[in-house]
């Protein structure tokens, strides 16, 4: 579903990312681990193709990073779920919107939307803050949006770039048990991040990245 | 659905950058306000040059001995030629009366006879109205038998001439320069008006919006602060020609044609402007 053969990766010309290369099959949890700056983000850039490899090739579901048009970028995107660690929600749009947001650009009929906003907002208990705005929720709630977001448009993958950095601990488990059960109904979670703790609590395959290799744990 | 999806974003997104929405309707109004005083300008240059234009003639005296009937068959005769609009045969009675219309007195009175010869006045066609067809008429009249003179303002025609060739060049590189600018400046403040906006345009992208359906909500942006820039520009026109009539030149034309472009053109470089920002961020990001 999710292959990298020999990926090198520059920004700037500066070297990230050398001789990469991993697969992720269908359903997979797995995290990739590695000091600040060890090039975690950019594999992930390179899976929603916001970056391409210098050399090498990936290939994401029926997609490769060497035949790709740009105009297929976006569907590509619509078949994966992106959280930040700092959540990059709307704040003039209140959490319903922010949810069916994904749906719209896609232009999916508005019963339909409804349908699956109040489903998934109900997965992440957010269903009573549906009118709520970003600013009036916790750091938590703001990530439970996130991923509301993510998974609306049911995406294979969940790609998530340090989730619970900006999450005390009771909020980070919260969020890993919600990206736990997402995971036991099928969706795989790709997720970088350098939380020893958490990935010792809620142990899955690690890929290791330092001085821009993978190594695998 | 995703039109309207598009449309709502469009207008909401006025109100979301109020203060870049602000900025760039009114740079629009301004530009616009140039554009419509420079049409406005041209249109009324235009219908004075139009007016000189109408008032030029050729005055071609017959031999004196030319009788009434002769002179106006060489007034069908010239009449005929292909860039000649209205002719008036003036015969020597004609012109005694005439005379006697301008000086008050009878050319008898002061002759005994009358020695003013017949004559025919000739309007050019327009688009005729130019030296170069003027004198190649004139020369073609002068190979007449009977016409003894022709008479025309060469120096006026010379002038005018001239002065619309500059007047021109200069009408067409102002405009050309204003609607630059115009485009120039709400490219810029269309930017910023993007630029506050950046986060929407990256969640857009992260969840698979196309490049078209980002675009949209902004190009209906551009359509409405350039409409409205138009509307506002041209409140200001219609106030600037009101006062100007009343206070400085009554015969100033003033046409709803000049709004219709007006508005025409503010829609127009709306979306223009905004297809090349939005299209530039696209780009880059």
């Amino acid at each position: 579903m999710i292959e990298f053969y020999n990926v090198y990766a520059d920004i700037d010309t500066k070297i990230i990312l050398s001789n990469i290369s991993f697969r992720l099959v269908k359903g997979e949890f797995a995290y990739i681990i590695g000091p600040s700056g060890a090039g975690k983000s950019t594999i992930l850039r390179m899976i929603y193709m916001d970056l391409y490899p210098k050399e090498g090739m990936i290939i994401i579901d029926k997609y490769s990073s060497a035949k790709i048009k740009k105009s297929d970028i976006p569907y590509l995107r619509r078949g994966l779920g992106v959280i930040f660690q700092d959540f990059k929600l709307l704040h003039d749009r209140n959490v319903f919107e922010n949810v069916a947001f994904a749906m719209r650009v896609t232009g999916t009929k508005t019963p339909e939307i409804k349908r699956r906003v109040f489903k998934v907002l109900a997965e992440v208990n957010l269903s009573n803050k549906r009118n709520h705005y970003p600013d009036e929720l916790s750091g938590g709630e703001k990530q439970r949006v996130a991923i509301a977001r993510a998974i609306v448009n049911k995406p294979f993958i969940i790609l998530a770039d340090e989730p619970t950095g900006n999450l005390d601990r009771a909020n980070s488990y919260e969020i890993m048990e919600i990206l736990e059960r997402i995971n036991r109904q099928g969706t795989a979670i790709l997720m970088a991040t350098h939380d020893e703790h958490l990935i010792k609590k809620y142990p899955h395959r690690m890929l290791y990245i330092k001085n821009g290799t993978m190594v695998e744990r | 659905m995703s039109f309207w999806f598009s449309l709502r974003e469009g207008i909401k997104g006025l109100g979301r950058a109020k203060l870049a929405s602000l900025i760039t309707i009114s740079s629009t109004s301004f530009a616009l306000f140039l554009v419509g005083l420079f049409i406005n300008f041209s249109v009324n240059v235009n219908y004075l040059i139009d007016d000189f234009r109408s008032r030029i003639e050729l005055e071609i005296f017959l031999e004196a001995d030319i009788q009434n009937q002769a002179g106006i068959e060489i007034s069908k005769r010239i009449a005929a030629l292909e860039s000649v609009g209205e002719v008036t045969f003036i015969s020597k009675e004609e012109a005694a009366k005439r005379f006697e219309e301008e000086f008050g007195r009878s050319v008898y009175d002061v002759l005994d006879t009358n020695p003013l010869p017949s004559s025919v006045i000739v309007k050019m066609k327009t688009g005729f109205q130019t030296l170069e067809h003027i004198t190649g008429l004139a020369n073609k009249i002068y190979l007449i038998d009977g016409v003894s003179d022709i008479v025309y303002q060469r120096n006026f025609i010379l002038l005018i001439t001239r002065y619309i060739n500059i007047v021109y060049l200069i009408g067409i590189s102002s405009g050309v320069l204003l609607i630059f600018i115009a485009v120039v400046l709400l490219y810029n403040t269309i930017r910023l008006t993007i630029l506050a906006r950046s986060d929407i345009i990256e969640i857009m992208k992260l969840v698979g919006a196309t490049k078209s359906f980002v675009r949209r909500p902004f190009l209906i942006e551009g359509f409405i602060q350039g409409a409205s820039g138009a509307v506002i520009s041209g409140l200001m026109l219609y106030g600037l020609m009101l006062l100007i009539r009343k206070f400085f030149y009554a015969g100033l034309i003033d046409s709803l044609e000049i709004y219709g472009s007006l508005l025409l053109l503010g829609t127009v470089i709306g979306v223009i402007s905004s297809k090349l920002s939005i299209s530039r961020y696209l780009q880059e990001i």
